[in-house]
């Protein structure tokens, strides 16, 4: 008899702290969470600490608060002066509105190929206009241009694009080769 | 009796892992950084520390005083082993020149806070904008300046850059260093920049070698001249002596000539004729009266000439 008291007991404890824990959930310094009912986005929170949802109804969607450094593949540009470039660059960027976010891209890797293809263009767009030499050796503004261009663009997914900035540029391997040829030739000369 | 103690042995030895959730140690370079639900509420420094136990609170360690470091152009795979990565090292210059530039940025979390909570990968955030501003310094420069003497310049530049960037995404970080390491021409260029080096290190010997020898050269023929001309000098004066001795003696000559025209003649005559016919051993005189007087002169002079 007692024994059974016992167990009862324990189970409804034990229920109790499941449904507690789907009851609250907690919400860390670096997350949003969009609480969703039935696929619908009832709301959004962006401040830390602990919260309450309906449990089985709602679910949590944890999105990074933090900036995100996206190391965009290696992409090839055709410059005002018809020379074929390298360009490696990356993009700093956070979710700055998660319920956009959550509606357009829902996910990060998804997120990323939409920076791909936004800076890919901005990248394009600009460095298209401009000659080699003038990439190479000065491209501050047209960075700037390249950031605000994809700034605009990603707005509406809830992207904020914090920098855009060009990690290398090089040139395709077999004109390097003709670069390094150059450079042993123009030696030679120096060695007369 | 017995499972009841048992049960309470089992139900306390959870409750003590529980809230051993809740106790951590915090190293001398580390400070924790404590969240309660989720939202951080403050810092904890070195040594053992206990806060709530999971869910209620949190902690997350960072190191703060260690010099945290990252690699361009290489990584080391274990200490004094490195392996060369060209995709990172190889940077156009302003010149249209290829350069293999090997860096290390040095840096340290001066904001715990920051540093965790604003971005998800600070190291590698550090490592590419150190190499983004590397790559704009080289850039602005020809290649030869890079070489030789421009490499501090682009390091503090780097540096500088590095912090501003840094400062302006705001994770918390000082750059300490940015260590230039090898910068030295592509792998496939190096020989004929190796030639160059080597033809200047000859010409700079062969000046060495001909300065040398004019050195040595010098000096003796310097000498030389000097005896030259001293010798010209000691023959000038001689001459002029011997011609000062003749001017006296012929002057002599003169005074004697206006005293006793007649004799004085007679005798330079015959002194001439001494002079320009030493060796004659016959001489014929003609005279007004027809006579010839032949004079054997090794009779006249006491004979035993041959």
């Amino acid at each position: 008899m007692k024994m059974v008291i016992l167990i009862s007991v324990l189970v409804v404890v034990a229920i109790a702290i499941v449904f507690l824990g789907l009851s609250f959930f907690v919400v860390d310094q670096t997350q949003y969470v969009a609480v969703i009912r039935f696929g619908e986005i009832k709301r959004v929170i962006s401040e830390p600490g602990l919260y309450m949802r309906t449990p089985f109804v709602d679910s949590v969607v944890r999105l990074s608060k933090r900036f995100y450094i996206y190391d965009i593949p290696v992409e090839k540009i055709i410059t005002l002066d018809k020379k074929t470039m390298l360009v490696d660059s990356y993009a700093i960027w956070r979710i700055s509105d998660p319920k956009k976010f959550i509606e357009s891209v829902r996910t990060v890797s998804l997120a990323l190929s939409r920076i791909d293809d936004v800076v890919y263009s901005g990248l394009r767009n600009t460095l298209a206009k401009l000659d080699f030499d003038d990439i190479v050796t000065g491209e501050r503004q047209s960075l700037t241009d390249i950031t605000d261009f994809s700034k605009k663009n990603l707005v509406d997914f809830g992207i904020e694009i914090k920098d855009v900035r060009i990690k290398h540029t090089d040139l395709p391997s077999e004109n390097q080769q003709a670069v390094f040829e150059r450079m042993k030739s123009e030696r030679r000369v120096l060695q007369r | 009796m017995k499972t009841k103690a048992i049960i309470l042995i089992v139900a306390i030895v959870i409750v003590l892992i529980y809230f051993s959730t809740g106790i951590y140690q915090v190293d001398p370079s580390q400070v924790a950084l404590v969240k309660t639900f989720g939202k951080y509420s403050h810092t904890t420094g070195p040594g053992i520390h206990i806060h709530a136990p999971y869910p209620f609170q949190t902690h997350v360690i960072v190191d703060v005083q260690t010099i945290r470091k990252q690699e361009i152009g290489f990584r080391t795979v274990r200490p004094g082993q490195y392996v060369q990565k060209k995709e990172e090292a190889l940077i156009l210059t302003g010149d249209g020149n290829i350069v293999s530039v090997e860096a290390v940025v040095q840096f340290r979390v001066n904001d715990p806070v920051k540093f965790v909570f604003n971005v998800e990968n600070a190291e590698e955030l550090v490592k590419f904008t150190t190499e983004s501003a590397l790559r704009e310094m080289i850039a602005r420069r020809t290649v030869d300046e890079i070489l030789t003497a421009e490499r501090d310049k682009v390091s503090y530049e780097v540096h500088q850059i590095t912090q501003q960037l840094l400062n302006e995404y705001d994770i918390g970080v000082t750059v300490i260093n940015v260590l230039l390491q090898e910068v030295v021409p592509p792998q496939s260029v190096i020989a004929a920049f190796d030639d160059v080096n080597n033809a200047k290190q000859d010409k700079e010997r062969y000046i060495n070698e001909a300065l040398k020898y004019a050195n040595n050269l010098i000096p003796s023929v310097e000498g030389e001249a000097r005896k030259i001309v001293l010798e010209a000098e000691a023959y000038a004066q001689q001459k002029v002596l011997q011609a000062t001795g003749e001017t006296q003696r012929f002057l002599s000559i003169l005074k004697e000539y206006k005293t006793a025209p007649k004799v004085t003649e007679t005798r330079l005559k015959i002194e001439t004729l001494e002079e320009v016919l030493p060796r004659a051993r016959r001489i014929i005189l003609l005279d007004g009266s027809q006579n010839i007087t032949l004079l054997n002169l090794d009779k006249l002079i006491g004979g035993d000439g041959k």
